[in-house]
């Protein structure tokens, strides 16, 4: 307890301080940043391979280029994102300065989740000191080889006072969560979302929660199933379905279920060959806990492809299941892993119905030719984000807010959206000590004839 | 679970869609218009009931104000709805990326009295534009005001997608155990924190508009009598039960010599010799809080005013000196008529004593000197601010009005109303065609290949020297 008290308190007396404010040092901070990833490289992409068992041009591109690319977007656009905004006046306060003032926060806490270890600490941080704040990093414990070197490589390129790494577990984070925070944001599931809000709620926290949900992907029966079915693989086999954002389940009418399976079949092949478990560039399960959680998931389902695994070295090979049944297990939770379902739908309406009845999830999917129908999914669905004709990439475009809805989460960031977030928008009304007699109309003793005016 | 078939009944008929059309939207912030003109009277005097709120300032503050923000609202609707299209990297021109603004869903709506119309009508303006269901839970202090509330609003929106609650705590305490979608509340922390604590357990986003003591600090180089003028405004205004009301006051002991005379003229010249009597000076709202009002006016030393009529629930104008930071009026939030004024050496003091303190919901800053203004906005944290005035950043609905810490979190007003009940969806529209483009990044990985994407997709500083 002390110790988190210590480690918080000192972040506190640091931003206090003031040196966090000036956009100078935080572009220097930021600056640090980025030759911490351009010189570390290889110790980064070792302990993704450690962990993940990540291939170096597929971390480098899923991890590394969007940290990258995400600081530079900050230390361009710090500028004219930390600007004061001036806003339109009205007649009263024509002569007066009314402008918001972007504000950093004070203490910020960022606990991040083990599947994309690097990013998910790493965006949020960046946003969070281009904000001006003051962060405290928790790393997750699962993915501990990227832990350890967050903790070790920080310190070294950052104001260690100002950013710290906390490592630990569920009792090192609980006692972290008994801290007042300024903002914390948190990437995880959504049962320890529900403690994070709680311990957020002692304090008034404000929180951004990414948590997950099951994706649904729709695919249309009047679509180029080649593609849209290399896409799809593409987005649900990277990381071996280790993704918030992977396609979870495919609702399509039952013409066009063996379609898809013949098509993700090929591309698989494509992607890695005819032996998957000899590819280098497919993933493991992070551990047994979740090897055997994925594995129960497959009981009792119609496996048209894959359902091969070995416990040793946590593999499960990319598997399709069809057929499915809506109140199966595999349709109760998040997959989390490379077991793709099938359920059957007979016409869009079927399709929104069924996600519609379900939790809103982190991202929504459709594949489809006919532009109304896509306009139509998105309209009469909610979801976190989408993307249409393709899985994923509404998370890589910079300006899109990153976030869910419901039990997918609240809140947003990447971009200008992470400084927002960590930001306090603080209304500002500046008038002039002269020009009392305008005023005179709202003094008492009171005047309808001000009202009317 | 009382509520349990009203929060269905509404799920259900925000799941048939009907409240997303813009037309019907604005149809029903044009029935919240009509119910502002239809009952305007009835207001003032429910208000005037529940508050002794005076005529002119109910016009204000629950009639003006909130047809301010409809009228916001009903403007810039069409433009707020739009999806907001958003830059693309290279390797995305072809496509189309947007943020949609979407409704949440069923949202709840918890206001407070000292503002009873007001602090829930101009929220629900928000939620209602913005396409959801709610339920409104007003005051069960300002009884009057909620009976208008429970039995006219009603009939002047849809039925099937809002609602009226009525109740006191174990009622609200209740209506939380539902689910949400979005929660807005206004009120104390303490009830804050009880709110985040149950929307928690449905991950229902929240939007709290707490409250604090609001610091003014007036420096020794300013116009005196408009400062106090201006003071005292928005001090005594609803008998100071105005969460963004100036709190307590920080200057020299010079300044305070001269403010007291100039206070005094003040509030001689709004509400006259005996404010008793005016009807411009409010009521505290209830025997309760009257009671814990009236026991502050032992801290320090009463300069100005103090009296008080329990009958009424009357406290006169009152301004406290020789108040120390550790005395009871300065421990709590005091939504009464009264100004305690703590003395300072200077402005870097009263910073100090600012930011040793919880930050508020409003900060005040008084000087003819420009830079004494920006060093106190500078140097402290607040939920908004106003410089040389009191209240005013209020009435601009292009500024976002909300805490920080302990005074809330979010915001609202204008379109940060209609942002804040708004899921912002990230959207991307690809096409079929052109995949040989997305050939790079399938496995099997390749270093060649990741050179395309870097190209393609990366963020490039201006000024980068590409030699180096």
């Amino acid at each position: 307890m002390e110790r988190m008290q210590q480690i918080v308190g000192r972040a506190r007396a640091a931003f206090n301080s003031g040196r966090s404010r000036p956009l100078q040092f935080r572009i220097q901070q930021l600056k640090a940043l980025e030759r911490m990833v351009q010189e570390k490289e290889k110790e980064i992409l070792a302990a993704l391979k450690a962990d993940l068992n990540k291939s170096g041009p597929n971390a480098y591109s899923h991890e590394l280029l969007g940290v990258l690319r995400e600081l530079v977007l900050a230390m361009e656009k710090l500028p004219s994102w930390a600007a004061p905004h001036p806003v339109k006046k009205d007649l009263l306060t024509m002569r007066d300065k009314a402008y918001i003032n972007y504000e950093p926060l004070g203490v910020v806490l960022v606990i991040g989740a083990w599947n994309y270890p690097f990013v998910l600490v790493m965006q949020p941080l960046i946003g969070a000191i281009a904000a001006g704040n003051a962060v405290v990093v928790k790393p997750s414990e699962v993915s501990e080889n990227t832990a350890r070197l967050v903790a070790e490589l920080l310190p070294q390129y950052l104001d260690k006072d100002l950013y710290t790494v906390v490592t630990g577990g569920v009792p090192e984070t609980t006692e972290l969560l008994t801290q007042r925070f300024d903002h914390i944001l948190y990437t995880g599931n959504s049962r320890v979302g529900k403690i994070v809000m709680a311990a957020a709620a002692k304090h008034l926290t404000p929180v951004t929660l990414e948590l997950g949900g099951k994706s649904p992907c729709y695919i249309d029966t009047d679509c180029d199933l080649a593609v849209a079915c290399r896409r799809i693989t593409w987005g649900k086999y990277m990381n071996c379905g280790q993704t918030c954002i992977a396609p979870d389940y495919i609702l399509c009418d039952p013409s066009i279920q063996g379609k898809v399976v013949e098509n993700i079949k090929a591309t698989l092949k494509e992607f890695y060959g005819e032996d998957v478990k000899s590819s280098p560039d497919y993933g493991r399960i992070i551990n047994q806990r979740h090897f055997k959680r994925i594995l129960g998931l497959l009981e009792g389902q119609k496996i048209a492809l894959g359902g091969e695994t070995d416990e040793a070295s946590c593999f499960i090979a990319p598997t399709i299941l069809t057929d499915v049944s809506p109140e199966s297990k595999v349709m109760e939770e998040e997959i989390f892993g490379p077991v793709l379902p099938i359920v059957t739908v007979r016409s869009v309406e079927e399709a929104i119905e069924f996600i519609n009845l379900r939790e809103k999830p982190l991202a929504l999917y459709v594949f489809s030719n006919k532009k109304q129908l896509i306009r139509r999914v998105i309209a009469e669905t909610s979801s976190g984000g989408m993307t249409a004709n393709d899985v994923i990439m509404h998370a890589v475009v910079p300006d899109l807010p990153f976030g869910g809805v419901g039990h997918s989460g609240m809140g947003a960031y990447h971009g200008k959206h992470s400084f927002e977030t960590f930001s306090h928008r603080r209304s500002c009304l500046i008038k002039d000590l002269r020009w009392e007699a305008v005023n005179k109309l709202r003094y008492p003793p009171g005047s309808m004839e001000m009202m009317h005016l | 679970n009382p509520f349990a078939e009203l929060v269905s009944h509404l799920r259900a008929s925000w799941l048939s869609g009907k409240t997303r059309p813009m037309e019907y939207r604005l149809a029903q912030l044009e029935a919240l218009g009509h119910f502002l003109d239809d009952k305007k009277q009835q207001i003032l005097e429910a208000t005037a009931s529940d508050l002794g709120k005076p005529p002119f300032e109910a016009e204000l503050s629950e009639i003006f104000l909130c047809k301010n923000e409809l009228h916001e609202t009903l403007n810039n609707l069409s433009r707020w709805m739009k999806d907001e299209q958003v830059d693309r990297t290279l390797a995305m021109q072809l496509d189309s990326a947007f943020i949609r603004k979407e409704p949440y869903g069923v949202v709840l709506i918890i206001a407070p009295w000292n503002y009873p119309i007001h602090l829930f009508l101009v929220p629900l303006i928000g939620a209602i534009a913005a396409g959801n269901c709610v339920i409104v839970k007003p005051s069960e202090v300002s009884k009057k005001t909620e009976r208008i509330v429970a039995e006219a609003l009603p009939s002047y929106l849809d039925k099937d997608c809002f609602a009226v609650v009525t109740g006191g705590v174990p009622e609200t305490t209740r209506l939380l155990e539902n689910k949400f979608d979005y929660i807005f509340f206004t009120g104390s922390p303490p009830v804050g924190r009880i709110v985040m604590t149950a929307a928690a357990k449905h991950l229902t986003p929240v939007t709290l508009e707490l409250g604090g003591k609001n610091p003014c600090y007036v420096s020794d180089t300013c116009d005196v009598t408009n400062v106090a003028r201006r003071v005292a405004w928005g001090r005594f205004f609803n008998a100071g039960q105005t969460c963004i009301a100036p709190d307590y006051l920080l200057c020299t002991i010079e300044m305070q010599e001269k403010l007291i005379p100039a206070l005094s003229k003040a509030i001689d010249d709004f509400y006259g010799p005996n404010p008793r009597e005016s009807p411009d000076f409010g009521r505290i709202v209830s025997d309760k809080q009257f009671r814990r009002v009236q026991r502050l006016l032992g801290s320090g030393r009463v300069a100005l005013g103090g009296q008080t009529d329990e009958a009424e629930r009357y406290i006169a104008p009152t301004v406290l000196v020789d108040v120390q930071p550790s005395d009871p009026i300065m421990q709590e939030e005091i939504f009464g008529p009264i100004l305690p004024i703590v003395v300072i050496a200077n402005m870097d003091e009263a910073i100090d004593f600012i930011n040793s303190r919880e930050r508020p919901l409003a900060l005040y800053a008084f000087s003819s000197d420009d830079k004494v203004v920006n060093q106190v906005l500078e140097r402290t944290s607040s939920g908004g601010f106003c410089g040389n005035d009191t209240l005013m950043h209020l009435t601009l609905t292009k500024l976002p009005f909300g805490g920080i810490g302990n005074s809330g979190l979010g915001m609202h007003h204008g379109k940060f109303s209609f942002d804040t009940f708004s899921h912002h969806r990230g959207c991307l529209k690809r096409g079929m065609g052109w995949e040989p483009l997305n050939a790079p990044r399938y496995p099997p990985y390749s270093q060649q290949k990741f050179g395309v994407i870097r190209a393609t997709a990366k963020v490039t500083r201006k000024n980068d020297c590409t030699l180096l």
